[in-house]
């Protein structure tokens, strides 16, 4: 099976619902700037609104890393914004709501299960070129943390900015030496 | 009156036979005594660094310890900053003191402490004319840092690269720092990826360097 890091984003166009506006988003909105692409299977459903809802809480981090959030199911336009009429939380969102009814942006990701009409939990990072640069895709019950994604996140920038060079550091205080490994020794 | 070197343990469990085994061709190498000298706490990694040098004392002729404590003589307390024990600095008679290690250099910080060793004893490789030119630009004092974790090797070869410019240049100084064990420098600088190089206390720089990408930007200050 193909991956998908490195794929460039293709040509679409869908609506969106963004704050009680809509209008058509396309392939040239995800590009500039860092997008997350958040595919849920639908709305109106309970853990959907939770995910969401910790986007949101999130979202002031994702906009201080320069990144756009557009979630993605594939309601209507029109379902979003009853979604929003309906729910505090969704009203709340303030990231844009892409609407892809047709499936063509769910397709594009593989996320797409054709037989249900919903995307799989899948959640694409692209570069401000409009290529992916991480991806996850969960089954249909397992949700997903912002916080993580948001920490995914600076660490993609971290790297297109700096290259590879570094290691994630992950403390733990008072944790044993590690055994020395002069596996380096070529360089002496 | 420096601490007493034969109140540590004489081996460490770091040093295993195998990696005795790599050490000593190295050490073999040396040309000229070192003293390893290390300002200690009573804190277990100070322990534990004591016990370290003890056992590599042992692998060569050429290599002593000398233990302190901080607060017994203020140029070793400046030399080898006594904020952040165990600190370790390598001498030869003529002095030095530019190449120092806080903590203990396990994982793939023995390769960078090797290589201070090796540079100290006159047994490094040459480096070619260019680097030692470019070496040889920085003009000013400068107080490198590199903060590491132990099993990055972006950061040993860093802590190698920056070790030898000290060592080169009397105006330069290189520190390696494990990170892990000082949760003050982490906050104050944010350390979430390592190799973290902190330039005069304030600069911050990130990510491995090569040995030409390091002189350049040293120079450049």
């Amino acid at each position: 099976m193909a991956h998908m890091i490195h794929k460039a984003l293709e040509p679409f166009s869908v609506m969106g619902y963004h704050e009680g506006d809509s209008r058509a988003y396309t392939e040239k909105d995800l590009l500039g700037h860092w997008s997350v692409l958040f595919f849920y299977p639908a709305d109106f459903t309970f853990v959907c609104p939770t995910e969401l809802k910790d986007l949101s809480e999130q979202y002031d981090g994702f906009v201080k890393e320069g990144c756009e959030i557009y979630s993605v199911s594939e309601d209507t336009h029109f379902v979003h914004k009853a979604w929003a009429s309906a729910s505090e939380t969704i009203k709340a969102i303030p990231f844009p709501m892409l609407a892809d009814p047709a499936g063509a942006l769910a397709r594009q990701f593989g996320v797409l299960l054709e037989d249900e009409g919903q995307a799989l939990r899948g959640t694409f990072l692209l570069d401000p070129q409009g290529k992916i640069v991480l991806y996850e895709i969960h089954d249909l019950g397992i949700g997903r943390s912002a916080q993580e994604l948001l920490r995914k996140l600076q660490a993609a920038r971290f790297v297109a900015e700096h290259g590879d060079q570094v290691c994630p550091a992950h403390w733990h205080p008072g944790e044993d030496t590690l055994t020395p490994s002069l596996d380096l020794v070529g360089l002496l | 009156m420096p601490l007493r070197t034969d109140a540590y343990p004489a081996e460490s469990p770091l040093l295993s036979p195998e990696l005795e085994g790599q050490l000593r061709p190295l050490l073999d190498k040396l040309a000229r005594p070192i003293v390893l000298v290390c300002l200690l706490g009573e804190d277990q990694k100070s322990g534990e660094m004591a016990a370290f040098l003890n056992h590599m004392a042992g692998l060569s002729p050429l290599l002593s310890c000398k233990f302190c404590a901080p607060g017994e003589d203020p140029v070793l307390d400046g030399e080898l900053d006594a904020s952040m024990l165990p600190a370790t600095g390598i001498y030869t008679e003529e002095g030095s003191g530019r190449m120092v290690f806080h903590g203990v250099p396990g994982g793939k910080e023995i390769t960078g402490f090797a290589g201070a060793l090796l540079n100290a004893g006159g047994a490094a490789k040459p480096l070619d004319k260019p680097t030692m030119k470019d070496i040889a630009k920085i003009k000013r004092p400068v107080d490198v840092r590199v903060c590491v974790s132990l099993a990055c090797h972006h950061c040993a070869q860093l802590v190698m690269s920056a070790q030898r410019v000290a060592w080169e240049n009397p105006l330069v100084t290189a520190h390696m720092i494990d990170a892990n064990l000082y949760p003050e420098l982490v906050e104050r600088y944010q350390i979430q990826r390592v190799p973290l190089m902190v330039i005069d206390g304030d600069k911050t720089v990130p990510g491995g360097k090569t040995m030409a990408e390091l002189t350049s930007l040293l120079a450049r200050l």
